[in-house]
């Protein structure tokens, strides 16, 4: 309970922060304006027309689900790449004003463990990531659904797992804030593993182009420690776009990610644990 | 004897990867607070008054020593839930109002967030009509109060305040001092770090001096300022002060000091005094201010002038 | 002391962090060596590629004389009919009324649909026949042809016949040598007529007129036409223009509204399909009536979409993923074109009893 109060206080201020409603509305007003301004013509459950503005679009007459599979496949990878680095300079600033001088003391001298202050914020950051994205997912699932009579889950779904892919580099972030306690430092990190992950995502590929021996396994270790980034990018796009993936390896990468994000966590809690303030 | 605050020979040394012996800001400390007092912690900057607090805490851990505080592991959330903190600097969520950052540490303190206990309590510390603003907004006294309502959520049985009137207006200071006496007659232990000493003497009971790292001082009020040997006399208009002088009296403004072993030899001057002539109006023990008790703990004093304080 | 609880309690978390960073790195490379799920590879046969030129390029002849175009005539890139160069399409008459089809069969013999329907022939009557009939005639039909065409009752094959015995080909049939290249067979009954050019091309069917303007279309003698087939359409592993009205009896019995309109809107329809992954196919439908086109087109595509529909809806996933792909796209012009893949699994699993695999799978065998 007292995790959820400290990620609802932190919810507070995000959005007693104008920056925050601002992403909110740009958010809603793009959804709005898709709502407005976007007319598809459907004829027997196919596309057959597109009006955007006004302007007719000469589109492929093809099955609703199956047009809409790039609009869906762009969400994912908007929300995958740049949103995703979006958040991660947008959120860096919380952990570090947990931990300001002035405010730490406080919330220590309370009776909340430890633990559950970093946990707490970044439960509370994360749910906001997820928040945003799965508004903007399922807004857009919503308004072209009702615009084609065909609805589908799989952008949220989507979505949810570049929430995940945030959560993991935002586990970093928080260990950065304990460590350094500066939201550049923070958010520096995040860019780092952030990147780093897409490499990650490529690593078979990439390692092959190394020289054998002692670089290519230096490579393949750090690498394989790594969340990746890319890997999941590409199933979100598969799964947005409603192709086939493999259950295993779409498990394999959501409980990884979410491993490496306890990893993470854990160890900026016995950072915590150590340290004076 | 129940006790607030009991340490038992902390030591605590702020270590960076380069200075690996590091700097001792707590040689050796032990101290005990008893329940329900007002308790005054005294000392130049750097001697060890905030790590103290922060050692009781536990925002930062000894190298050595035993803490425990109202009677359990400070570590204890039920005991930190019976603690109200006000630390020396305080940053407060800007985009937060009064209402908002209360109730939030109210639900921290897993207590029961009500709106009306919450006006109250700011109507307590002078914020009644600023509820709805933003923190972000207020002036360094604003806060300051804001940070005592935010201490006293939950009526605490421990109430551990750092410099709490810093920034405040002198009209603040006295409600202030008011509102620790009221917590005080409830039964709540304060303990205090200030650098007003005159504030100190009015609130606190006990004081204890701390400088580099070590407790030089520490006692009630009453005995730590008594100088022992000394006693203050006021005579009526006319004596003669020659004679009075004589027999062992000197003047301080309208008064005589007396310097002597004992009462005995206080009764000889008196008698000394009256043969002369003298009508005595008062006598009474000479008490030091807390500035000279201060002094004298940190700074060593001439032989010849005072002796030392004694623990009582 | 509540520092030393903490103090250990922190190694705790140090421990657990190593264990959930190696965990996480066992987990997320455990997907990493499998396979990626099967994509469907389709190239839509859309226009001439580089490959379908250099391969019109190596079937040029020489034109029997040059045609030199006047100083004042409007340089086309369409290269005029007495320049056209590749035989067979020469041969093909200029018009039909039903169809004309080519099937590139050597392309196709080697493509992975090629080998599925060779699998399914190992074995089988028509290989013992085709077997009967290398042996009786020299002509292997897997390797010595290139094309087969058809253009309405006239057939046309192209390939390497230096080898064949045209008299046990044509049994019967009486031989003429109108020229050193040609040689003519005609059906003493009358009828059937079979001409043989430079044992590189052959044009068979009942109609001799036909024949013979083929022959001399070939030999340079005949005035120029266009041929139904374009050069620069002849892309494809299967390419060719078919009336609307045959097109339409496809799916008459199913939705005769949509063939009524598709005989009504439009005349003809080119066809092409490119088999060297996954089959594409793309069939351009041509009119001259733009808004009966576009709602015709609109209409065919929510058929499409119904289709699917209603495959998913009985789990059939193997017509639903081949109807995945389709799709209709307008010009605007009053025509427009519809596309559709067959994903080589969807082929796999309609052919997995063809008489070919099952007898492969009792143990018989064939050599090519």
């Amino acid at each position: 309970m007292t995790v959820l109060s400290i990620a609802v206080d932190l919810w507070r201020q995000a959005f007693a922060r104008k920056w925050f409603v601002v992403l909110g509305a740009a958010v809603t007003l793009f959804l709005v304006g898709i709502a407005l301004t976007l007319r598809l013509d459907v004829v027997d459950g196919a596309l057959a027309g597109l009006r955007l503005f006004g302007r007719p679009t000469t589109v492929r007459i093809t099955a609703v689900d199956v047009a809409l599979r790039p609009i869906f496949k762009a969400g994912a990878i908007i929300i995958f790449y740049p949103f995703t680095l979006f958040l991660i300079t947008l959120c860096a600033e919380f952990a570090p004003s947990l931990l300001a001088p002035g405010r730490i003391e406080h919330m220590l001298s309370l009776p909340v463990r430890r633990w559950e202050l970093v946990l707490g914020t970044y439960l509370g950051v994360v749910g906001l990531s997820a928040l945003f994205s799965l508004y903007g997912a399922g807004g857009l699932c919503l308004i072209l659904g009702a615009k084609t009579g065909v609805f589908t889950l799989r952008p949220v779904f989507a979505a949810f797992l570049g929430t995940i892919s945030f959560a993991a580099v935002y586990s970093a972030m928080v260990a950065a804030a304990v460590f350094a306690r500066s939201a550049t430092s923070s958010a520096g990190v995040g860019l780092a593993l952030y990147f780093a992950g897409v490499l990650a995502g490529y690593r078979t590929s990439l390692a092959s182009m190394i020289s054998p021996g002692l670089p290519r396994h230096a490579f393949e270790a750090v690498t394989g420690l790594l969340p990746r980034i890319s890997a999941l990018g590409n199933v979100a796009s598969e799964i947005a776009g409603g192709q086939a993936v493999s259950a295993t390896h779409v498990a394999g990468l959501l409980a990884g990610f979410l491993a490496f994000a306890g990893a993470v966590l854990a160890g900026a809690v016995w950072g915590f644990e150590r340290k004076d303030f | 004897m129940e006790l607030a605050i009991e340490v038992k020979d902390i030591e605590k040394r702020y270590r960076t990867w380069r200075n690996r012996k590091g700097f001792c800001a707590l040689d050796g400390v032990t101290l005990e607070v008893p329940r329900g007092v007002a308790f005054g912690l005294l000392g130049p900057n750097g001697a060890g008054k905030t790590t103290f607090i922060k050692v009781a805490l536990t925002v930062v851990r000894p190298q050595r020593g035993r803490v425990r505080v109202l009677g359990g592991d400070p570590e204890d959330p039920r005991i930190r839930a019976r603690i109200g903190y006000l630390p020396e600097r305080l940053d407060l969520p800007a985009h937060f109002t009064p209402v908002t950052f209360l109730s939030s540490v109210s639900r921290l303190k897993r207590v029961v967030p009500v709106h009306d206990g919450i006006l109250r309590l700011l109507d307590r510390v002078g914020l009644a009509n600023d509820g709805g603003r933003r923190i972000g907004g207020f002036s360094k006294g604003m806060k300051q109060r804001l940070g005592l309502a935010a201490a006293l959520i939950g009526q605490p049985d421990l109430l551990v305040l750092d410099e709490p009137t810093d920034g405040v207006d002198p009209m603040g200071r006295i409600d202030i001092r008011n509102l620790l006496g009221s917590e005080l007659a409830r039964g709540c232990t304060v303990f205090l770090n200030s650098h007003l000493l005159a504030e100190t003497e009015r609130v606190c009971s006990r004081i204890g001096i701390i400088a580099a790292g070590r407790i030089v001082r520490e006692g009630s009020l009453a005995g730590l300022c008594r100088a022992e040997g000394r006693w203050r006399i006021s005579f009526a208009p006319g004596a003669d002060v020659d004679r009075l002088a004589a027999a062992g009296f000197r003047p301080a403004n309208k008064e005589f000091l007396f310097a002597g072993d004992d009462l005995l030899a206080l009764n000889r001057a008196l008698d000394a005094a009256r043969a002369a002539g003298a009508v005595i109006a008062e006598v009474r023990p000479d008490e030091k201010d807390l500035e000279q008790v201060m002094s004298e703990a940190i700074t060593p004093a001439p032989v010849s002038l005072t002796s030392p304080g004694a623990s009582t | 002391m509540g520092g030393a609880n903490r103090g250990s309690r922190a190694w705790v978390w140090l421990a657990a962090a190593i264990a959930l960073l190696l965990g996480g790195a066992w987990l997320m490379s455990r997907g990493e060596h499998m396979p990626a799920p099967k994509e469907v590879e389709v190239t839509m046969p859309r226009t001439m590629s580089a490959a379908d030129w250099r391969r019109l390029s190596q079937r040029k002849r020489p034109p029997a004389f040059v045609a030199v175009p006047p100083a004042n005539e409007d340089p086309s890139p369409e290269p005029a009919p007495s320049q056209v160069s590749d035989p067979l399409l020469l041969a093909m008459p200029g018009a039909v009324k039903s169809a004309a089809i080519v099937v590139e069969a050597n392309a196709l013999r080697h493509s992975p649909v090629g080998e599925m329907l060779l699998d399914c022939f190992v074995g089988t009557a028509q290989d013992n026949e085709l077997s009967r009939l290398r042996g009786k005639t020299g002509l292997n039909v897997l390797e010595d042809l290139d094309r087969v065409a058809v253009a309405d009752e006239t057939y046309l094959l192209s390939g390497r016949f230096a080898d064949t015995n045209w008299a046990e080909l044509f049994p019967g049939m009486q031989a003429q040598t109108p020229s050193p290249n040609t040689r003519l067979w005609k059906s003493q009954e009358g009828g059937t007529s079979a001409l043989v050019w430079k044992n590189q091309i052959v044009v068979a069917g009942r109609n001799e007129s036909e024949i013979t303007a083929a022959a001399d279309r070939l030999e340079g003698r005949a005035p120029a036409i266009q041929p139904v087939i374009a050069e620069k359409e002849s892309y494809g592993e299967v390419y060719g223009v078919v009336n609307s009205a045959i097109v339409a009896r496809l799916f008459e019995s199913e939705r005769p509204d949509l063939a009524a309109r598709l005989k009504t809107i439009t005349d003809q329809v080119k066809l092409h399909v490119d088999a060297s992954h996954d089959v594409g196919i793309v069939a351009d439908a041509n009119g001259n009536d733009p808004a009966g086109a576009l709602d015709l087109a609109k209409t065919m595509g929510g058929a499409l979409a119904l289709g699917r529909v209603a495959a998913q809806a009985k789990g059939k996933d193997d017509l639903a993923a081949f109807l995945d792909h389709a799709n209709v796209r307008p010009s605007g012009s009053g025509s427009f074109r519809v596309e559709l893949a067959l994903p080589l699994d969807y082929l796999q699993a309609q052919l997995k009893d063809c008489p070919g695999r099952k007898t492969n799978r009792t143990g018989a065998s064939s050599s090519r």
